[in-house]
């Protein structure tokens, strides 16, 4: 199974993806390595929500921006829910929408870092 | 891969698109869309984007803008270009996921061209962005052909200009001719009249243009004597009191002969060459001619006319004189030996004199010599 169709089977939107990018396949795939590299640089730790939110929100808005544009659905959906928690003082909720993102976001990047390691 | 025509014309280098975002994947999805059709370049942050406008903002033909950046936000960016005017020149796009009333609002007010949500879909982002970009061509193209026939018009109006003016010191230049004079009266009367008007307080109130219509006008003080007999016009002796009569009366010929030019009546000269041609022998104590008027009764140009034409009279040869020194033209004019003068115009012409006496420097037959 190639990684584009197992990426689909995670609910990932791929044809909406590849559609923004005019179709290149190769583009697709360079920028799927981008948000695994997005997500190490900026990575968020459920206990940022005990001290300065700031700099969490600013981490949730860039990830949102990232997985939105590649049409990451499932991780995209649940950042995009977050930052409006997020912003509108409902951390509790927002922390919740981030434990059950965190680890479907795992296992996108464990599936694309296999694909591009093969 | 040779990228495809688009409707970018010849008259402008603008066909690069800018792309301000922080984040490199948007910054490759935006390029990715736009390259087939334009030249692309990125800025990281604001503070990147605007420093490209500085080194040459005629290259783009428009710019996309992320809103939330470090450095220099796409709000900056507006503001800053705002202050330039460069919103008028160059549209931007705001492309964001933000959905803030308050930034949507600020941007609008500032004058982007369009708010564009992130994820952005392909097929629209780019219709919406092209059909922008061509819009503004298309403006720049059509000024530039308006500038362009703008100034094809003013030159043509510019020569028909010097024809007209040409025709009418031919005309004049024909009537001294006749009055075996030299040719140049005319021309100095045009020039005398403009350096009064100009350069002396008599002149003040007149604006640029209504004295070079004076100027013009007073080229056709003497039109009426193309209507005066050979024998009086050219007798080199004293007129007897019928033949001064005679040659009087070229100052009303020469209004009825204006009056017939119908084209004159649309130009700026024709009032005042009406009135010059009629007054330019009435004298400041009323003892001139035809109409015997007083002091400020005499249009200021007919007086500067009339004074224009004795010191021309009088410092040049002519077929019933020779030429006066200077010192004794001065005395002449200033003591009203060949009639009196409005004061305030014999002091900007006595203060203005050295300057007038450059005109007969180089003159044969005139003051001076």
């Amino acid at each position: 199974m190639t990684l584009l169709e197992e990426l689909k089977q995670s609910g990932v939107n791929v044809d909406e993806g590849l559609e923004r990018v005019m179709g290149d396949r190769d583009l697709y795939e360079m920028m799927l390595g981008m948000f695994v590299d997005s997500v190490r640089d900026n990575p968020i730790a459920l206990e940022e929500f005990d001290g300065e939110l700031e700099p969490l929100i600013q981490k949730v808005h860039l990830l949102k921006g990232v997985t939105g544009n590649l049409s990451l659905t499932p991780v995209y959906n649940g950042y995009q829910n977050a930052l409006t928690l997020l912003r509108g003082g409902q951390a509790a909720a927002a922390r919740e929408e981030l434990e059950r993102l965190l680890p479907i976001q795992a296992n996108l990047i464990d599936c694309i870092q296999r694909s591009q390691s093969a | 891969m040779e990228r495809p025509k688009l409707h970018v014309t010849e008259h402008t280098a603008s066909d690069t698109i800018l792309i301000v975002d922080d984040d490199a994947i948007n910054r490759k999805i935006l390029g990715k869309i736009f390259s087939p059709f334009y030249a692309v370049e990125e800025a990281e942050n604001g503070r990147v984007g605007t420093a490209r406008l500085l080194e040459d903002r005629r290259r783009f033909c428009a710019i996309l803008l992320d809103v939330l950046m470090p450095e220099m936000s796409g709000l900056e960016v507006l503001r800053w270009m705002k202050e330039r005017e460069l919103l008028d020149k160059i549209p931007v796009f705001l492309i964001t996921s933000e959905r803030s009333e308050d930034i949507m609002r600020e941007a609008y007010q500032l004058g982007v061209m369009d708010v564009i949500q992130k994820p952005v879909v392909s097929y629209v982002i780019l219709r919406r962005i092209q059909s922008v970009i061509e819009l503004f061509e298309a403006r720049k193209h059509l000024s530039t052909v308006v500038e362009h026939q703008g100034a094809a018009l003013l030159e043509q109006a510019e020569k028909i200009i010097q024809l007209n003016q040409g025709m009418i010191e031919a005309l004049a230049t024909a009537i001294e001719f006749r009055n075996e004079e030299s040719g140049g009266h005319v021309q100095r009367i045009c020039q005398i009249t403009r350096i009064l008007l100009h350069s002396t307080e008599f002149g003040s109130g007149l604006r640029e243009d209504e004295i070079e219509n004076i100027a013009l006008a007073s080229i056709l003080h003497d039109v009426g004597k193309i209507t005066i007999p050979d024998s009086v016009l050219t007798k080199p002796g004293p007129l007897t009191p019928q033949e001064y009569e005679v040659m009087k009366s070229h100052t009303t010929k020469g209004v009825a002969i204006l009056d017939r030019i119908s084209q004159l009546k649309d130009s700026g000269i024709y009032d005042y060459a009406r009135d010059i041609a009629r007054h330019h022998h009435e004298r400041w104590d009323g003892r001139g001619y035809p109409d015997g008027l007083v002091g400020e009764q005499i249009s200021p140009w007919a007086q500067v006319v009339a004074l224009a034409d004795v010191y021309d009279a009088l410092s040049c040869r002519r077929v019933y004189k020779r030429p006066f020194p200077r010192s004794q033209v001065l005395e002449m004019i200033r003591t009203g030996q060949c009639g009196l003068f409005n004061p305030r115009l014999l002091d900007s012409f006595l203060a203005a004199e050295d300057q007038l006496f450059t005109l007969y420097q180089n003159l044969p037959d005139a003051q001076g010599l």
